[in-house]
């Protein structure tokens, strides 16, 4: 199983190169405010391909204001000699569309799944069984488990797709595989709901989103109600639920033809060093 | 705030008003909706709901074909919301069954969230206007392009989206450009949220004990995770809330957008009917050029008319919207979290003397 780093800015890159993961993912998955600047992003290609690593560019949603930065970008990678993108937004995938250099990725934005509900039983309705089976049957899917559906987006050049790491899921990546779809499963933090107004920023009090100080660097927090049995975390314009990865259920996803973990660094998942990158990777790849 | 001056030429966007009812159909196109939207029960699926319970839909298929007829009648069109937010093979045939005899009835649009749906209505060789809902996550004008290219007519914006943006993608594109202008403002983008609002027994249970209708309302105990020292309590932090354009009109309707939707469909009749009343009379006094008339209006209806999605809840517009600073498309960062209003703090605010 490989083992593929995410990250969001340099200083996190340097100690994922040090690791032995062979692939690194960098940019912005979430938020458009926080997307590296063109000399980041060129600094970040070199670095890795200095390294022998391969490299991933991820992108977010984006506004109007953003999509001329994002072609830039592209401008850039497409010049460096193309790369994977991850692609969060349909505006962003029409515009990778218009260079042959570069291979989409889906990401999770764009791969409806909702298991990430972190609500834990589905149905409050009084119906058979019969029912609820066919309710969860229903529940457990992934838009791209629709035939249409993933060959409308393999229609558009996509050759693989971000997943979470729920495992009730796994039994139907086995279809994504199957058509020939790569699929990448995230490890720890699964997105909940997203915002563009950034609940963390506001709760700190920051005015500007285009001047952001960037807390989600820094700071991640836990979101508790008691009248909800569950947990929430809270990390930049994201509220994350966190899922630990069991050893057992890994072999599941070997079964399912998946060949892709990714890690994130960042305070949520509270890795920042190649230290602690090691660590982890022999602990998932024992 | 810039108001335009009498113009003719200023195209006056269609209100979109939501309906549930037979009943809603009747009274919002009386009150002036231009286009209604509502969705129609699915026979063999109404097991599975994630955000809208049955109450946001009609309950059949005659029920639709009864409002279609009364609102083509007066000139009115009726779109139909198919907004699985994903389609799965399991629901194919009976929402394929389900689109056919919504066509049937006369309906003027498929307002559609999914490419999985996209493909299945393609399938049927519909020949009404696609039009891409909320959950096709439109931002910027590259993705709207796309859904042009998709073959959509019509795109709901996300309603994340400032007054500029937005009149930079309606200057980008022929298809037609739809903004949400009133009602329950979700502070997640739709797509990519998963509080769902129903079906879990233990979400029911904690909206029903904190008398909120959805999650992103309740506050919550924030922790830093590397600092366990910093801990804030009882912090609304997604900060969830119902918001309004009536001041913002000359400025939406200057975006150049084609329709103006109003959020609601699980809400009351008396609310579809009362909102689109009242934008339905500001829109008019604009449209005619009337700014003083449009004005006075504004004060009259932010210091005495009441409406709300849930009648029983009776605020002074000021309350719920102006002093909290809930304009759509206004800047939210610096908005400070919603003052819950009880009866007491109300009465206290208009009504010094009883303190006194």
């Amino acid at each position: 199983m490989n083992i593929a780093i995410q990250t969001g800015n340099l200083p996190f890159l340097k100690e994922a190169l040090a690791s032995s993961s062979q692939k690194m993912r960098f940019g912005s998955e979430f938020c458009m405010y926080a997307l590296p600047s063109i000399d980041a992003l060129e600094t970040a290609y070199n670095l890795t391909k200095d390294a022998g690593k391969d490299f991933v560019y991820v992108t977010p949603r984006l506004a109007d204001g953003y999509m001329d930065t994002i072609r830039k970008h592209l401008l850039l990678l497409n010049d460096l000699g193309g790369a994977t993108i991850v692609v969060n937004d349909l505006g962003t995938l029409h515009v990778v569309r218009e260079f042959s250099a570069f291979r989409p990725y889906l990401g999770r934005q764009l791969v409806y799944t909702p298991s990430r509900c972190p609500w834990k039983e589905i149905t409050e309705h009084q119906v058979s069984l019969f029912t609820k089976r066919k309710v969860k049957q229903i529940f457990y899917q992934t838009s791209l488990n629709y035939e249409p559906t993933i060959e409308f987006f393999k229609g558009l050049g996509a050759i693989g797709a971000d997943v979470d790491w729920i495992p009730e899921i796994f039994p139907n990546l086995k279809f994504l595989s199957q058509k020939n779809l790569q699929v990448s499963v995230h490890l720890y933090s699964i997105p909940v709901a997203m915002t563009r107004k950034c609940h963390m920023a506001r709760f700190l009090g920051e005015e500007d989103l285009d001047k952001c100080s960037r807390p989600c660097y820094t700071k991640a927090y836990s979101m508790n109600n008691e009248l909800l049995d569950t947990s929430l975390y809270l990390h930049g314009n994201t509220v994350f639920k966190l899922m630990e990865p069991e050893r057992k259920t890994m072999s599941q996803l070997v079964k399912q033809g998946v060949k892709e973990l990714v890690l994130t660094m960042s305070p949520l998942t509270r890795v920042s060093s190649q230290t602690q990158l090691e660590s982890l990777i022999q602990r998932l790849q024992a | 705030m810039s108001f335009p001056n009498s113009n003719e030429n200023t195209s006056i966007p269609k209100i979109m008003a939501p309906i549930n009812s037979y009943e809603g159909g009747v009274r919002v196109v009386d009150a002036g909706a231009d286009e209604i939207y509502c969705a129609v029960q699915i026979p063999d699926i109404k097991d599975f709901v994630l955000y809208r319970g049955p109450s946001s839909e009609l309950p059949g298929y005659e029920d639709l074909g009864r409002v279609v007829k009364y609102a083509h009648e007066r000139n009115a069109k009726v779109d139909l919301v198919i907004n699985q937010p994903y389609m799965v093979a399991r629901i194919e045939k009976h929402l394929r069954k389900h689109i056919r005899s919504c066509i049937d009835q006369g309906v003027d649009a498929l307002i559609i969230g999914d490419f999985g749906v996209l493909s299945i209505a393609k399938n049927l060789n519909v020949e009404i206007p696609l039009i891409a809902s909320t959950y096709l996550v439109s931002m910027n004008s590259e993705a709207v392009a796309f859904l042009e290219e998709q073959g959509f007519s019509r795109a709901v914006l996300e309603r994340h989206l400032t007054l500029e943006e937005i009149t930079s993608i309606v200057g980008s594109t022929k298809i037609g450009i739809e903004i949400l202008m009133h009602g329950g403002g979700c502070s997640n983008i739709n797509a990519s949220c998963y509080l769902y609002h129903h079906q879990f027994p233990e979400l029911i249970n904690a909206q029903r004990e904190s008398n909120t209708s959805t999650p992103c309302t309740l506050p919550f105990r924030l922790q830093n995770l590397n600092d366990p020292q910093e801990v804030s309590e009882e912090v609304p932090v997604m900060d969830a809330f119902e918001y309004c354009s009536i001041c913002k009109l000359p400025e939406l309707i200057e975006t150049g957008v084609e329709s103006l939707k109003i959020e609601g469909r699980t809400g009351s009749v008396w609310y579809q009917e009362t909102t689109t009343k009242i934008y339905r009379e500001l829109l008019d006094l604009i449209a005619a050029g009337r700014m003083d008339e449009y004005r006075k209006q504004l004060e009259k209806l932010k210091n005495g008319v009441y409406f709300l999605p849930v009648p029983s809840d009776f605020y002074k517009l000021k309350d719920m919207w102006c002093w909290q600073n809930r304009c759509y498309y206004s800047p939210i960062a610096q908005a400070p979290y919603k003052t819950p209003l009880s009866w007491q703090t109300w009465t206290k605010q208009h009504f010094s003397w009883v303190q006194r």
